[in-house]
């Protein structure tokens, strides 16, 4: 039986009182929310925290709410489930309902939180092994040690992001509010990610991701998000793009894509969305992205150890029926 | 650590101080003896350890058992009455929905889940159900012809 270590168990009643029990905590605190990513890293003993602070018993912090001029609010502690069945969100954000929908499996959708898929670690097929089978080897960087089995030569960790709801976020434009013992600050999600598979974010040991916001729907818009995955459920992905085009008839006035699993964080896809801008999305425009995104995208392997090459094709194709499926041809 | 818990499982009412690091899967099967919910992998890969709370399936592998204080669990013990299997209990029986039996309870309560809320699924409808309940010896196809079976036999009582 896998079993958890030893942890002092803190349920807070209040956003204050969390923030200020992982402040005293000094980084020897963990938040848990879902407990679906968390506590396997807590089982392999990857983490393994003095002190455990449960989000789920602070009360407000699970809802959806939808107003037309200030947009979607969304709680932290929502569930997954509850995101892909909102009518709301179903209609006015599908690139979020497919998203939700692709997280794992159903059993991972009633656990999983939105704020925790946000925040989820990063992993490469090294670190995703359990503290027996990682004593086989030196500590890579992630795990404080000097050296990377996945990029020889990187002094940084490079290890996979692959929370399936932040790219569709970042393609609606949210923000994010962080909230710590010392406020609360506002970000852009596509702020919020650091590129460095050792600290994804940019959130303080006291902080807690204590709402989503996600703007208005903008008129015109045409998002989704594709996985693909190795199985038909249950994994991370190989690949993610999430893409919203806001469509002026056949042109496209404004795009955002991002590319999912192929870094440490999910990346705007640069140079894609600047060749998409205020063109009419003929099959050779769509082509010409396809192979924009090939050779923007620079994947690095991952847990299910597909090659940079292989996911770089992926991208290209992954690319093309995105926007294919956004603008429903 | 442990903390004083009291919830119901299969309908009985259990009392007793956990440790806060235990895993609800290790209370229902160690404390309470109800073996019934394996652990494949315990870390929540595999769906072997599913079971449900007021009616939803979780991974019990993955759940704190500090965190279900007043909810009512169901695990496969709870499905079978004195007298009689539960339909899906015998349609598994019957169809060869079962060979090993290392992953039926976890998928047998998936299915409870699906059905309980949607007595007349589809067949994808199904295998979204049970797409988290992993199996190495069926192929699959007997589970999901288990499952309607089971489903034609409840909608029609």
């Amino acid at each position: 039986m896998m079993r958890l270590s030893r942890f002092e168990y803190v349920a807070p009643k209040s956003l204050e009182e969390a923030t200020s029990t992982l402040k005293e905590g000094n980084g020897q605190a963990r938040l848990v929310a879902g407990g679906t990513d968390l506590l396997v890293s807590m089982k392999q003993k990857l983490i393994t925290p003095k002190y455990l602070v449960d989000l789920s018993t602070i009360p407000d912090l699970e809802y959806i709410r939808y107003d037309e001029r200030e947009g979607l609010k969304i709680g932290p502690l929502t569930r997954v489930r509850d995101i892909h069945m909102n009518p709301v969100i179903k209609e006015k954000y599908p690139a979020l309902a497919q998203a939700a929908l692709l997280v794992a499996r159903p059993l991972h959708q009633s656990m999983a939180t939105v704020g925790g898929n946000i925040c989820l670690d990063a992993r490469c097929w090294y670190y995703n092994q359990s503290d027996f089978w990682l004593k086989s080897r030196d500590r890579c960087i992630k795990l404080e040690g000097d050296v990377c089995y996945i990029a020889k030569t990187s002094k940084v960790c490079v290890a996979i992001y692959s929370g399936d709801i932040a790219p569709s976020l970042m393609a609606y434009e949210a923000t994010l509010r962080l909230s710590g013992a010392q406020g609360d600050r506002v970000i852009p999600i596509s702020e919020f990610f650091t590129n460095d598979g050792s600290k994804e974010t940019i959130r303080e040991v006291d902080e807690v991701v204590s709402e989503i916001t996600v703007p208005p729907p903008v008129q015109g818009s045409r998002s989704t998000y594709l996985k693909f995955r190795l199985r038909g459920a249950i994994d991370f992905p190989v690949v993610g793009v999430a893409v919203n085009l806001i469509m002026d008839g056949k042109s496209c006035r404004k795009a955002r894509m991002v590319y999912n699993a192929i870094a440490p964080a999910p990346l705007r896809a640069a140079d894609v969305e600047e060749f998409l801008t205020g063109k009419e999305l003929s099959d050779q425009v769509i082509k010409e992205a396809s192979e924009r995104a090939y050779r923007e995208a620079k994947p690095i392997s991952d847990t299910g150890g597909f090659s940079p090459v292989y996911k770089k094709k992926l991208v290209r194709v992954m690319a093309g029926d995105a926007i294919v499926q956004a603008i429903g041809r | 650590m442990k903390q004083l818990m009291a919830f119901k499982v299969n309908g009985e009412s259990y009392e007793e101080a956990i440790d806060v690091k235990r895993t609800l899967l290790e209370v229902l099967r160690e404390d309470i003896g109800l073996t019934g919910t394996k652990e494949g992998c315990g870390t929540g890969d595999c769906g072997a350890c599913t079971v449900l709370i007021d009616g939803e399936p979780i991974l019990s592998c993955l759940s704190l058992a500090v965190r279900y204080q007043g909810r009512e669990i169901t695990t496969i013990e709870g499905l079978a009455t004195p007298d009689m299997l539960h339909p899906l209990q015998e349609a598994f029986v019957e169809c060869g929905g079962t060979q090993c039996g290392f992953c039926t309870p976890g998928t047998i309560m998936s299915a409870k889940a699906l059905l309980d809320k949607n007595p007349r699924p589809t067949k994808e409808e199904i295998k979204w159900a049970i797409s988290g309940n992993l199996c190495r010896c069926t192929g699959y196809k007997k589970i999901i012809e288990s499952i309607e079976v089971a489903a034609e036999r409840m909608a029609g009582a």
